[in-house]
């Protein structure tokens, strides 16, 4: 089968970020910096229950050993990034939450030796798919564009909800970042390995690779790659935001719509796993090397050496910047992309698997909102087909049970609405303090039955 | 000007009749469909404050008069009503009242922006919940109050001010223990008091030692101290914060309060936060004291 070039885009509403960023790092090769002398673990920096700490101050560990492990299916065991001594096991701050995360401390002793038995080659080809499951789960993988999901839970389907289409996000529509850009273009053909395993796994037997436009070059390398490959194909997509958000993706792809009210890809038989991801889930499998570094994406205006990088996990961001340099003005730092990463209050906090970007921007101005003028410019915008003017009137006036009516829930809070309110509303921490006081209602309603 | 008179007389005759018609048919109806209410609910529901808090768990004061006119409900669940109200209650319903205890909401922080500022600036909406979830708010202390006075707006008995260093200020007399402000605050710095214990602890800091003086002079840095002085026993810690049991200690901790260097212990007669040093002298501050207490509306700063 010839590569199939048509452009695919998803049917409703999104929007076209303006990014004059991406050019800035796109062409710069993923680099690898000195290893800082400490980092900081945190234990719950996926989505789901938070690790145990398994380590105590003064253990001495090795690079790759588990120093906290998953409580339940639906956690995620973490790593130490390099060799060295535990000084502490003690809070820090969680960049996504701001909220204090038992974090286990580790200083440096400069050995590079991993722990016994990993990053090795495994034998994959006799593998059956829980053993590559249970690797998966035991290198801590999870979801590395940013939503941090136990990517062994996705690799378990529900039983009755078989896979059809493997689908490698590679879209990357979040303006700024380019980590996957340059991970499509370094990593090909591992890429392809990963996504191979994965559809080994999930019994599936079709595969795709999703790439925006605006990676002409990606796409042609993953073409050139695959030719001689009739089950996997390139989809190249149209360069409109949020076009990497998952649902989003499925639609553009397959044209099926996954079901509202907590539906999942599995439903419409699709599993979609970021680039990195896939990097990641691969190397757990052939490798049996758990997740202690990720690709991380450094600029912004107020950054001086903007570039690509590989980091620990547990760097603390501060020491990142400092290396980079930073410009005089900036004033705000986000951790992941300008359209759903979050603005930080401090930089002293550790890097975790689900910041693809830091982004330093100078001479920020936060715009005063105004009343809503029912332009209905966001309800255009919305992917989802919700009323984000509605939204965000209901929870200004603290309505919660009339924005549930109006569907809450569904938003995914990508920023479409608040990109485009030309009353610089601020629609998306409405909607997020909106789904606060449902669900801190809904657990006060449960404690008293 | 026959024929005008003649319309007036068929006009107002035809509404008559019509009147009366309808008059029947609504005598006959109300006869009809006549149902039988339960003369306790609208008793129950007068002996109630009305405010529709929410408190009991029902949504409202007629629910709740239904729930114990009809249902046989607890008398002792209207928080705000208090002993009082449950005692009325009991007595329209012929059981005995129970033991209610009044309750009224403490305020766990002392640090005001003055003394515990911002460690960012916060360009979001002005309401705790929210700020609390960009980066976990603004305030330096991550246990503390935010001061974006979201207990005040949500006090449905507007006993909650905030006052200029934005710190809520609890009027005691108006406070009627629902828990609705325990409920908002995102931090957990409020909580419900027996109203008879007069002394609470000014710091929700789990941190200790250095890193609480980092961030607030005020803050409870877990010396430990009260615990030892305390003859009670009754001070244990947890989250490096002291859990007074009041039960035990018969709500006397003022060994422990004269002992606590930073003055950490509250009387709840005097609400006020009080900087350190100042809070030697102890009760009997007033009323006055309080209300003449510099004030801000929470809704007036927007």
């Amino acid at each position: 089968m010839t590569p199939q070039t048509d452009t695919k885009r998803f049917p409703r509403g999104g929007v076209h970020p303006k990014d004059d960023f991406k050019a800035r790092t796109s062409g710069k090769p993923l680099a690898r910096m000195a290893p800082p002398a400490q980092v900081a673990v945190l234990m719950a920096q996926h989505i789901g229950a938070s690790a145990t700490p398994v380590v105590q101050r003064g253990d001495k560990v090795k690079k790759g050993q588990l120093v906290g492990e998953a409580r339940g299916f639906i956690s995620a065991n973490v790593h130490a990034p390099f060799s060295g001594v535990v000084k502490a096991v003690e809070p820090r701050i969680f960049s996504v939450t701001g909220a204090l995360v038992e974090a286990v401390i580790i200083e440096s002793d400069g050995e590079g030796a991993w722990a016994e038995g990993l990053n090795q080659p495994q034998r994959v080809e006799s593998m059956d798919a829980a053993q590559m499951r249970s690797l998966v789960h035991e290198c801590g993988v999870v979801g590395l564009g940013g939503a941090t999901f136990p990517s062994h839970v996705k690799l378990s389907p529900p039983a009755g909800s078989p896979i059809s289409d493997v689908i490698i996000n590679g879209a990357e529509c979040e303006p700024y970042v380019t980590v996957d850009h340059r991970l499509m273009l370094e990593r090909t053909d591992q890429i392809i390995d990963g996504l191979k395993l994965i559809m080994r796994v999930v019994d599936c037997e079709t595969g795709w690779v999703a790439i925006e436009r605006n990676k002409p070059d990606a796409i042609e390398a993953f073409e050139q790659a695959l030719r001689g490959e009739p089950n996997i194909r390139v989809a190249p997509l149209s360069v409109r935001y949020p076009q990497g958000a998952e649902q989003q993706l499925i639609t553009a792809i397959t044209g099926r719509e996954v079901p509202s009210g907590g539906g999942l890809p599995a439903d419409v038989a699709c599993l979609v796993h970021n680039v990195a991801t896939t990097l990641a889930i691969r190397d757990a499998i052939r490798l049996r090397r758990p997740l202690i570094e990720r690709a991380v994406t450094i600029t912004g205006d107020g950054i001086e050496n903007a570039g690509n990088f590989i980091e620990l996990i547990g760097t603390n961001v501060a020491d990142l910047l400092e290396r980079q340099g930073v410009r005089p003005g900036a004033n705000q730092v986000i951790l992941g992309g300008p359209m759903m990463g979050i603005a930080q209050g401090t930089v002293d906090l550790p890097l975790v698997k689900g910041n693809n970007a830091i982004i330093v921007r100078r001479d920020v101005e936060a715009p005063l909102p105004r009343a809503c003028i029912r332009c209905g410019r966001c309800v255009e915008a919305c992917p989802l087909g919700l009323l984000p003017a509605e939204l965000s009137i209901t929870c200004e006036a603290g309505d919660w049970e009339a924005a549930r009516r109006l569907d809450i829930l569904e938003c995914k809070e990508c920023g479409c609405c608040a990109y485009v309110c030309p009353a610089r509303r601020r629609i998306v921490q409405l909607i997020k303090q909106g789904k606060v006081e449902l669900r801190r209602q809904k657990k006060k309603l449960e404690k008293e039955k | 000007m026959l024929l005008i008179g003649s319309i007036v007389i068929v006009a107002a005759l035809s509404m008559t009749v019509l009147g009366a018609l309808f008059g029947l048919g609504l005598m006959l109806a109300a006869r009809a469909f006549r149902t039988d209410q339960d003369p306790r609910v609208a008793k129950v529901l007068d002996a109630l404050p009305g405010a529709n808090c929410g408190a009991c768990g029902y949504a409202g004061c007629r629910s709740y008069a239904e729930a114990v006119a009809q249902e046989g409900e607890d008398v002792g669940l209207c928080i705000p009503g208090g002993p009082d109200a449950a005692a009325a209650l009991a007595d329209i319903m012929g059981v005995e009242p129970g033991e209610a205890v009044r309750h009224r909401a403490v305020v766990h922080c002392r640090g005001g922006r003055s003394l515990c500022p911002d460690r960012f600036e916060y360009a979001g909406e002005q309401n705790c919940t929210a700020a609390a979830l960009m980066a976990g708010g603004p305030k330096a202390c991550p246990f503390g109050c935010l001061g974006f006075g979201s207990c005040a707006e949500a006090c449905p008995f507007g006993a909650i001010t905030m006052s200029e260093d934005r710190l809520p200020v609890i009027d005691a007399e108006k406070c009627t223990g629902c828990g609705i402000c325990v409920d908002v605050c995102p931090r957990n710095v409020i909580s419900l008091l027996p109203a008879h214990f007069k002394i609470y602890l000014g710091c929700s800091s789990q941190f200790r030692g250095k890193a609480v003086k980092e961030l607030c002079p005020m803050g409870c840095i877990a010396c430990r101290l009260c615990a030892r002085e305390d003859p009670n026993d009754a001070i244990k810690f947890e989250n490096n914060l002291p859990v007074l049991d009041y039960d035990k200690a018969g709500g006397d901790f003022s060994a422990a309060a004269d002992a606590c260097p930073l003055d950490c212990f509250i009387l709840a007669d005097r609400a006020q936060p009080v900087p350190a040093g100042a809070a030697g002298s102890q009760q009997g501050a007033s009323e006055e004291t309080q209300l003449a207490a510099p004030s801000l509306d929470a809704k007036g700063r927007r």
